[in-house]
């Protein structure tokens, strides 16, 4: 075998999808061709780093969070009209109850509006919050709630309570804990904003609407 | 208790199929991580693996009268998730890329090798949670177009055999096996491109890392 039939069969070696024979004769080319051998080299790495790509976790909300999107009925069950209207509604909102929670929660804490966007934490725990963007960085616990509007969320660390967003794309890194991500309506901001006692004027101008 | 001893598959579906949502909860638990591993190579967010693995599993749900038990769930599941992506991954293109350098075909010569714009649109905003770990090979993977990436991250990612990754893509093995050949091509290649535009990309981690501490 030469140089550019051994290339030929090197990503198929590679998989192990070869017969003995064709194995062991480019098996033997390698052993004295370092050129070959190099290729063969770069080729494995590269496997190696995929197969070493870090393995992700859906969040431990997910099971919950995919339930309470299920349609009531069964979708399949033939005939059934109940199925079709409910799941024509099969978009996730949040239950009421928890929407009061959030309002409660919200009332106790610093509020920094800054403009059309704004960042806001209830408890411990440091963010960073910049014109463009908000993070927790990694090793930082946020161990109450982060409510974040109209920037994108960086998330490398923790963030134990929930967290609200509304307009605001959230990015976490695999190494990131966070315990719920629920995007927020308008409607629902406008009763944070009534219930801290701000006109809807003021609701407007901190909304930027 | 009948609660306690293992459920196959196959038997959770059927419990799921009379009524019992519950046993649809043990399926996800199950498959989860599989699937959201899988969402997250292929499209590369967080965000968007969330949303798919989501979007996966009520779809999943909706069809689960479909499911033929003689077929293995997780590659039924697989299969959902796959496709889903994939659609995912060409309404991306559609709005930035025009119709020759992404054709709607399928034909196996004329998938471009790397579909570039993938990455450049997300590169910006993963600069910052990719911080220190951001990896040469995780960001080549970004740059393939679906068809390349898809049989590399069900080979190497989910590890499936190519028998099995035949049943999910519906393609003869014969195909998987030139796709994952022109795979690794294709990412040797993005690999290159990455490391080329490394320097200009750590100067733009830097002034990222401001944001971060
Ligand atoms: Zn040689």
């Amino acid at each position: 075998m030469n140089c550019s039939q051994v290339r030929a069969l090197l990503q198929a070696y590679v998989d192990g999808d070869l017969s003995p024979l064709a194995r062991l004769r480019i098996g033997e080319h390698v052993q004295r061709c370092t050129s070959c051998a190099q290729y063969l080299g770069e080729l494995e790495e590269e496997v190696e780093e995929l197969a070493h790509l870090p393995k992700v976790s859906a969040g431990t909300s997910f099971t919950h969070e995919v339930m309470s999107r299920l349609p009531q009925a069964t979708p399949w069950s033939a005939g059934s009209q109940e199925g079709s209207t409910l799941s024509s509604r099969r978009s996730w909102r949040w239950p009421l109850a928890a929407v009061a929670g959030v309002v409660a929660v919200l009332a106790g804490t610093a509020f920094l509006p800054s403009g059309p966007s704004f960042a806001s934490v209830s408890g411990e725990g440091n963010i960073f919050h910049k014109q463009d963007a908000v993070a927790v960085p990694a090793n930082t616990v946020v161990s109450g709630d982060l409510l974040v509007e109209g920037l994108p969320v960086y998330i490398q660390g923790s963030v134990r309570g929930d967290i609200y967003t509304i307009g605001a794309p959230i990015y976490l890194s695999p190494q990131a804990h966070v315990r719920q991500i629920v995007k927020v309506q308008t409607p629902i901001q406008r009763v944070v904003c009534r219930l801290r006692g701000w006109s809807d004027q003021g609701a407007s101008w901190l909304l930027g609407r | 208790m009948p609660m306690s001893k293992y459920e196959s598959d196959a038997q959770l579906v059927k419990r799921v199929l009379k009524g019992d949502q519950q046993a649809f909860a043990l399926l996800l638990e199950r498959y989860k991580d599989a699937i959201y591993n899988l969402c997250y190579r292929m499209l590369g967010s967080p965000q968007e693996a969330e949303d798919a693995s989501q979007e996966t599993f009520l779809r999943l749900y909706a069809s689960l009268g479909n499911y033929d038990s003689k077929r293995k769930f997780s590659t039924w599941a697989l299969r959902i998730a796959t496709n889903y992506c994939i659609d995912r991954l060409r309404r991306r293109h559609q709005g930035s890329v025009s119709l020759d350098t992404m054709p709607q075909d399928q034909e196996e010569n004329s998938e471009p090798l790397i579909a570039t714009l993938v990455s450049d649109e997300l590169l910006p905003e993963e600069q910052l949670l990719r911080g220190e770990q951001s990896d040469e090979i995780e960001r080549a993977l970004q740059k393939l177009s679906p068809l390349y990436r898809t049989v590399l991250v069900l080979r190497y990612v989910e590890e499936l055999s190519l028998d099995e990754i035949a049943e999910v893509l519906d393609i003869p093995v014969a195909t998987v096996k030139t796709r994952l050949h022109r795979g690794r091509e294709a990412l040797r290649k993005a690999l290159q491109q990455v490391e080329q535009s490394e320097h200009e990309e750590a100067a733009d981690r830097q002034r990222m890392a401001g944001v971060s501490g």
